[in-house]
């Protein structure tokens, strides 16, 4: 038989107010007492307000999530208790009344006057989508008129809604109203937790993200979107830089993307990345650029990654493929049930240097118990992200740091109530959504860097 | 310890010292291709670099050499260090995949390397079809694939078997006037490869007009066909129906696991957690691999 080893990456600590550490936000919030790392200045009590669809009564049930949102819940289990907002985030919140919308133009309306408001940092638009929407659809549309309007929104789905209300046992609801806080208390402009240690070696993290562009019957379009999310060494977001228009298209399954287009905005990009930087040219001359990307690009893309990061005086990259669903799975038969998966953070290396796979988070769930791992993924097969080393400065190779560094960005989803189902960086995350939301009509990255969506 | 679907290699052969023949073309490697596949010959090969690399001396003596090599193939040794050779033998092992899976009563779809989708025809747990009388035959096929990495370890190639999935629209000679409107692609034209939109039919000539940016051409109806393209399977009101069938997913408890699935088709195509592939018909090349079990370190 033959036999491998998986190493394992230990958890992030994540940092908390008045410098406390843990590496479970659950546990520190609920058994530990901690508060968050940083609770908003509001200048009123914060509004959440509710628009669901009309001639959907069902979709009311959403006031049953916000009501214990608001006030907490208990359950039997250490997972299915969820304290009132209030106490665990130090803000109290107030609930609007329900409100149906017949088409996006009401709650485009909504949006529009609570961004007439002094006050509107305070509210939060929570909306109950029916279904997941396409490019330049439903969801697109809120989230551009939200950004253009500086008024947060929180979409759900309907079909969330209604797990939640019938399907959900007091564990899973419990993990649900936890993610989901974490969504609405970092859209009030509140900073839960960040990463407790530096990442080591890297001056900055760039993720390039494409919309490509497509024919459609007939119609050769080249309306694709480029974008740049940036991150410093602690993981804090940094900038956001996208252009529209340019020419992406997909030759032999890689992208080959006008290079002009990546020059302009790597050149701003790496001014960010350089004017926020202590030492810079130390910085310059000792730590990476990592830019990390999610699709497989033409080598001229690399080339002239490279070259733009060399033309700014930054003397060391190093560019990493993610493959969100790498092909290894694993299965134990032994008889421990809870324990079934490699737990997030186990590593293996395909190719010395080159290939690893790496088991983030996947599905996964909060778990305050004091005995068990902070994160228990599910018993089901779990895939781990592929990460491929692709190009950087000579003598360079893919390293257990670089792992590292992947496994703690994936802790910093907390602005989405999304957060079990991301395994990705949340750079790649925020630079995938950036290119999305330019593809759907959002006309200018210049917005500030803290609005999460 | 945890089970897996990966494999690597046994130790019996050493893929830095890989034994095959070369024979030197005296034609354009696309004839050589074509030759292979017009003579459905399912002998590992690959072209490359002007020559010929295949696995069985059985060939030569067929004399399917006569019209393509310069003078009598060669024995040669490659080795996996260097990336066209590890391509050669990465692409001569999917071949002799394929021949093992298809002497399984395997069907394949997508292609014989990275694309191909192994599944069992008539099978509920491969495949699902869905019948529009005036609209099309909607199928689709979940199955299973390799994916080879040959140059990963010096000496060694690791395998895995991953699940994928194929849509496929049918349409049917009568039913061509329900898709004007919507893309096509046109097969055996090497010269269009994009997607055409459907102009016009006419049934009774078996013509189809196309329009791609400012042409419009025409093509006989029996070589078009529709991309299953999400975007046109979201149209007909049917693609998260097939996805759902399509899709290994690990949140839903409801849907099949990929390695559950993946535990059903190795007890069908492995033996004692083993795939030996023939790589010959004299056996003097055989490729194991053994299924790799991780533990914690």
């Amino acid at each position: 038989m033959s036999k491998e080893s998986l190493d394992m990456l230990e958890p992030p600590l994540l940092h908390f107010k008045a410098g406390k550490k843990a590496t479970d936000p659950v546990k520190a919030f609920a058994i530990l007492g901690y508060h968050p790392l940083k609770v908003p200045d509001l200048p009123s009590i914060p509004k959440i307000h509710v628009l669901g669809p009309a001639r959907d009564r069902k979709c009311k049930n959403v006031m049953t999530i916000l009501e214990d949102l608001k006030k907490g819940k208990t359950g039997k289990y250490p997972r299915s208790v969820y304290k009132p907002f209030s106490e665990t985030f130090g803000l109290d919140i107030e609930l609007g009344e329900y409100e149906e919308y017949k088409d996006v133009s009401n709650v485009y309306r909504k949006i529009t006057e609570i961004s007439r408001n002094a006050d509107r940092k305070a509210h939060v638009v929570v909306v109950v989508s029916t279904a997941r929407s396409p490019l330049g659809g439903f969801y697109y549309e809120i989230k551009n008129t939200s950004i253009d309007k500086d008024v947060q929104t929180q979409i759900i789905l309907k079909k969330t809604v209604d797990n939640y209300v019938m399907v959900m046992d007091e564990s899973n609801r419990g993990d649900f109203l936890w993610n989901f806080s974490f969504g609405i208390f970092s859209k009030l402009g509140g900073i839960p937790w960040r990463l407790g240690q530096l990442l080591q070696g890297v001056s900055a993290f760039m993720s390039l993200n494409t919309v490509s562009s497509f024919e459609e019957a007939g119609i050769i379009k080249r309306e694709g979107v480029v974008a740049f999310e940036l991150a410093n060494n602690w993981g804090d977001p940094l900038g956001r830089f996208f252009s529209k228009g340019v020419e992406v298209n997909i030759e032999k399954g890689a992208r080959v993307v006008d290079l002009e287009s990546i020059h302009i905005l790597m050149e701003k990009a790496l001014d960010e990345i350089e004017l926020a930087l202590v030492d810079p040219e130390k910085c310059k001359e000792q730590d990476y650029i990592v830019i990390h990307v999610k699709d497989r690009y033409a080598d001229t893309v690399y080339d002239k990654v490279a070259e733009t990061i060399a033309e700014k005086g930054f003397e060391k990259f190093k560019i990493i493929h993610i493959q969100e669903q790498g092909p290894l799975r694993l299965y134990d038969d032994s008889k421990q049930i809870r324990q079934a998966w490699p737990q997030a953070g186990a590593y293996w290396y395909l190719e010395d240097g080159r290939i690893a796979f790496l088991f983030t988070l996947g599905t996964w769930r909060y778990s305050i118990s004091q005995e068990r791992e902070p994160y228990i993924i599910g018993a089901r097969d779990v895939s781990p992200l592929q990460v491929n080393f692709v190009k950087g400065t000579k003598g360079s190779k893919l390293i257990t740091d670089d792992l590292r560094h992947i496994y703690h960005l994936t802790r910093l989803h907390y602005y989405s109530a999304d957060i079990p189902r991301i395994k990705m960086p949340f750079t790649i995350r925020l630079g995938a959504k950036a290119a999305h939301l330019a593809a759907s009509g959002l006309a200018s990255s210049d917005f500030p860097i803290s609005f999460l969506y | 310890m945890y089970r897996s679907n990966l494999f690597r290699s046994t130790e019996d052969v050493d893929y830095s010292r890989f034994p095959c023949f070369r024979a030197r073309l005296k034609v354009d490697e696309e004839i050589a291709w074509n030759a292979f596949k017009s003579g459905k010959i399912t002998v590992p090969h690959y072209v490359t670099g002007g020559n010929v690399y295949f696995t069985d001396w059985k060939l030569v003596e067929e004399g399917f050499f006569d019209d393509l090599a310069l003078g009598k193939p060669k024995q040669v040794t490659i080795s996996n260090k260097k990336v066209t050779e590890a391509r050669i033998i990465g692409s001569m092992l999917y071949r002799a995949i394929n021949s093992y899976l298809i002497g399984l009563d395997l069907n394949c779809a997508g292609g014989i390397t990275a694309r191909s989708v192994y599944y069992m025809p008539n099978d509920d747990m491969f495949v699902k079809k869905i019948q529009r009388d005036e609209e099309a035959t909607y199928s689709v096929i979940r199955g299973f694939g390799p994916k080879i990495h040959a140059m990963a370890k010096m000496g060694q190639v690791l395998l895995f078997f991953e699940t994928r999935h194929n849509f496929r629209i049918d349409v049917a000679r009568d039913n061509w006037s329900k898709w004007v409107g919507f893309g096509v692609k046109v097969k055996a034209t090497p010269s269009f490869r994009g997607i055409a939109r459907l102009e016009k039919v006419d049934r009774k000539k078996g013509v189809a007009t196309l329009k791609y940016g400012d042409n419009v051409f025409e093509s006989s109806l029996d070589l078009v066909y529709v991309p299953a393209s999400s975007g046109t399977l979201g149209k007909r009101g049917l693609y998260e129906s097939m996805f759902e069938f399509a899709n290994f997913n690990e949140e839903d408890p409801t849907l099949p696991s990929s390695f559950a699935f993946l535990s059903n088709i190795f007890h069908t195509i492995l033996e004692d957690d083993s795939l030996k592939l023939r790589m010959d018909t004299q056996g003097r090349i055989s490729c194991s691999f053994h299924r790799i079990r991780f533990e914690m370190s």
